[in-house]
C-alpha cells in the first residue's frame, strides 16, 4: 500500500515538474507568435531556449521582444535586443554567482545594459555578500539613465552598499537625486550631495574609491 | 483693410502618415505625425480643390504644430496659408515656470500679396496640478501688402484641468501708432462665387468670376495699428471621442470685433487608426481679419494615439506611483489631475495598453497579478507619450528609450 502511494507521488511529482516548464514554454511561445511576425517569433523563441539551456531567467527576454513589437521596432532589431539581453544576463549571473536571485541578474542586467562595468556588480557583490542586491542595481541604472556619470554613479551606490545602507536608503537617494536633477542640479552634483545623507555614511567612506576603475566613457 | 465672407469650404483629409523613430513612440524623443489633406469648396458653380499637410511634433517639454496648404480653384492655385505654434517650457524658477510660445501664420493669395503674422512672447507662469496663471511680453511682426510692422506685445491668460475637461485662455495685445499708409490691400477672390469686400471706408462691392482686385486703402499718417486678440482651446473625451475647441475674438479700431471658433472631435477605432470631423470658422488672416467657415472630415493613421494638443496647458503632473499588495494582486495607483484617460503597458501586461480606472478624485488604479520579481513599465496618459511613470526608477532599454523598472517584493 505504502509503495504504491510512493509511486503514484513520485508519478505525479514528475509530471508536475516535467509539465509546469512545457506549459510556460508553450504560454511564452505563444505570447510571441501573437505579436511577432512568425520568422521572429521563431528565432527569438531559439534564444530564449538557449538562454534557458544556460538557467537565465527567461521572462525578461519575452518582455523585451514584446516591448519591441510594441515599440514597432523591426525584426532584426528586436532579435539583436533579446541577444543583448541574454548577454547582459549572462555577465551578470557569472559575477553575481550561481546562488544570486533572478531579480538580482535581472536588475544586473539592466545595469550593464545601461552601461555598467561587470567588475563593478563584482565590487557591490563583495560589499553586500548576504543581502539581495536588487535594489541597489536598479538605482544605479537609474542613475546612469539620468546623465550622472558611470564613475559618479557606481562609486555612489558602492559607497552606499559599503555603509549597509538599506533598500529603503537607495530608493531615498534615487528619489532626492531624481529631485535636484528636475530642479537644475547637475546629475554628478547631486549624486556627490545627496550620497552625504545615506544613513551609515561617514565623511570617509566619501573619500572611499570603487577599487576598480571605471572606464570614463559617455553615458550610452 | 479686406475682408472675404461667404466662402464655404469644406476641408476632407483624406490621409494622415505619421512617421516616428523606427523603434517606435519613445519617451524621451520627439514624434512626428504628417497629415497630408484634402480640401473640396463646393460652389454655386464649381468646387474647389486642395492639398495640405500638418506636422506635429511634441516632447515632454515641447509641443509645436506647422500645417500648410494650398488651395486649388479649378486648375488654378488659389492660396497658400501655412500657420503654426511653438511652446516650450525653458526652465523652473522656484514656483514659477518660464517658457516661451510663437506662432505664425501666412497666406499667399494667387492674386498677390502677403499677409503674414510672427508673434513670441516669453512667459512666466504659475505651477500648479490643476489651474495655472501665465503672463508674457514679446514682440509682434506683421504684414500686409506693401508694408511690414513690429510691434511690441503683451499677454495674459490661464489655463485649468476640471473633471477631465481641460481649457486654456490668453489676451494678447499690441499696439503702435503712427503705421503710416498702407497704399493697397488685395482682396482674396472665390471664382464664381459671390464674394462681398468689405473696407475700412465702409464700402462693400460685390465681385464675380475669376479677377483678380487691388483695392486700395489710404489709412491717414496717425493712425494706430491695434491688434488685441483674445484665443481660447478647451479639450475633453466625451464616450472615446476626443472633442478639441478653439476659438477667440479678434479686436481692431479699424474693423471692429470678429469671432472664430472651430470644433473637431476625434475618435480612435484602432490605437492606430483615428476618423476626425470639424466645423467652424478658422483665422487666414488674423491682421486682415480674414476668416473661412469650413468642415473637415478626415482619417488618421498615426503609430501611437495622439492628442490634438490645442489646450496651452502644461502636462498633467503626476504623483509618485504607489504600489500595494493586495494578495497575489499589486494594486498601481497614480494621482493625475484632470487627466482624461491613463494607460499602463508592461512585462506584466505582455506589453498591451491596460487602461486604469478612475476612482476616487484624480486617481486612477490598476490591479495586476505580480509575483515578487523585476517588472519594467510605461505609462501614457491622455494619448501623449509613453513615459516611465513617476517615482519608479528608469533605465535605458533596448529600443533607445527609457522604461520604468518596478521591483515587487
Amino acid at each position: 500500500m505504502t509503495f504504491i502511494v510512493f509511486r503514484r507521488l513520485t508519478t505525479i511529482a514528475a509530471l508536475v515538474t516535467f509539465a509546469l516548464p512545457t506549459c510556460r514554454l508553450a504560454a511564452q511561445s505563444a505570447q510571441l507568435s501573437a505579436k511577432l511576425p512568425r520568422e521572429t517569433a521563431l528565432e527569438v523563441t531559439r534564444l530564449i531556449d538557449s538562454a534557458r539551456a544556460l538557467s537565465l531567467p527567461t521572462d525578461p527576454l519575452v518582455g523585451v521582444a514584446l516591448e519591441g513589437a510594441n515599440r514597432h521596432a523591426s525584426a532584426e532589431r528586436i532579435v539583436r535586443a533579446v541577444r543583448q539581453y541574454i548577454g547582459a544576463l549572462h555577465s551578470a549571473r557569472d559575477v553575481l554567482g550561481d546562488g544570486a536571485l533572478d531579480a538580482e541578474v535581472v536588475s544586473g542586467a539592466g545595469a550593464v545594459l545601461a552601461g555598467v562595468n561587470t567588475s563593478v556588480l563584482r565590487e557591490l557583490r563583495a560589499a553586500r555578500p548576504k543581502e539581495p542586491l536588487t535594489v541597489p542595481l536598479v538605482v544605479l541604472a537609474d542613475l546612469v539613465a539620468r546623465g550622472v556619470p558611470l564613475d559618479t554613479a557606481s562609486r555612489a551606490v558602492y559607497v552606499a552598499a559599503r555603509a549597509r545602507a538599506r533598500d529603503a536608503d537607495f530608493t531615498l537617494l534615487r528619489r532626492f537625486i531624481e529631485q535636484d536633477i528636475s530642479a537644475g542640479a547637475s546629475p554628478a552634483a547631486a549624486t556627490s550631495l545627496r550620497l552625504r545623507n545615506v544613513p551609515g555614511v561617514t565623511p570617509e567612506d566619501l573619500q572611499t574609491q570603487l577599487p576598480v576603475t571605471v572606464p570614463r566613457r559617455p553615458n550610452p | 483693410m479686406t475682408r472675404v465672407t461667404k466662402a464655404w469650404s469644406f476641408a476632407v483629409a483624406t490621409l494622415v502618415v505619421a512617421t516616428a523613430p523606427s523603434s517606435g513612440a519613445q519617451v524621451t524623443r520627439p514624434y512626428f505625425d504628417v497629415q497630408p489633406m484634402g480640401v473640396a469648396a463646393p460652389t454655386t458653380a464649381s468646387a474647389s480643390l486642395g492639398l495640405g499637410s500638418g506636422l506635429f511634433w511634441q516632447t515632454s517639454r515641447s509641443a509645436a504644430w506647422l500645417r500648410g496648404s494650398a488651395e486649388l480653384f479649378g486648375s488654378s492655385l488659389a492660396a497658400r496659408t501655412f500657420d503654426g505654434e511653438l511652446r516650450s517650457a525653458l526652465r523652473q524658477l522656484g514656483p514659477l515656470d518660464l517658457g516661451v510660445d510663437s506662432r505664425a501664420q501666412l497666406d499667399v493669395p494667387r492674386e498677390g500679396g502677403r499677409y503674414g503674422l510672427v508673434a513670441s512672447n516669453l512667459r512666466l507662469g504659475t505651477r500648479s496640478p490643476n489651474y495655472g496663471l501665465r503672463v508674457g511680453a514679446g514682440a509682434l511682426a506683421a504684414r500686409v501688402p506693401g508694408y511690414a510692422i513690429l510691434a511690441p506685445s503683451a499677454q495674459i491668460g490661464g489655463w485649468f484641468r476640471w473633471l477631465g475637461v481641460s481649457a486654456s485662455g490668453d489676451f494678447a495685445m499690441s499696439s503702435r501708432p503712427g503705421i503710416g499708409t498702407i497704399d493697397t490691400v488685395v482682396a482674396r477672390i472665390m471664382p464664381d462665387t459671390g464674394i462681398l469686400v468689405h473696407t475700412d471706408s465702409g464700402d462693400q462691392r460685390v465681385f464675380n468670376g475669376p479677377q483678380t482686385q487691388w483695392i486700395p486703402v489710404k489709412l491717414r499718417q496717425s493712425q494706430r495699428l491695434v491688434f488685441n486678440e483674445a484665443r481660447f482651446a478647451l479639450g475633453a473625451r466625451f464616450y472615446g471621442v476626443l472633442v478639441d475647441g478653439t476659438g477667440g475674438l479678434l479686436f481692431s479700431e479699424n474693423r471692429g470685433t470678429r469671432a472664430h471658433a472651430m470644433l473637431t472631435a476625434t475618435r480612435w477605432i484602432t490605437p492606430r487608426v483615428a476618423v476626425t470631423a470639424g466645423a467652424g470658422q478658422r483665422v487666414i488672416d488674423p491682421i486682415g481679419g480674414l476668416t473661412q467657415r469650413s468642415l473637415v472630415f478626415g482619417l488618421r493613421l498615426a503609430p501611437q494615439r495622439v492628442s490634438s494638443g490645442v489646450v496651452d496647458a502644461p502636462n498633467a503632473a503626476a504623483s509618485q506611483l504607489t504600489v500595494s499588495r493586495l494578495g497575489d494582486h499589486v494594486r498601481l495607483s497614480l494621482r493625475i489631475p484632470g487627466a482624461r484617460h491613463v494607460e499602463i503597458a508592461g512585462d506584466f501586461t505582455e506589453w498591451n495598453p491596460v487602461t486604469l480606472s478612475q476612482e476616487r478624485g484624480d486617481t486612477w488604479a490598476v490591479s495586476v497579478p505580480l509575483a515578487p520579481g523585476v517588472y519594467r513599465l510605461n505609462v501614457r496618459v491622455d494619448d501623449g507619450a509613453w513615459m516611465p511613470p513617476p517615482g519608479v526608477s528608469r533605465t535605458v532599454d533596448a529600443y533607445e528609450g527609457t522604461v520604468g523598472v518596478l521591483v515587487v517584493s
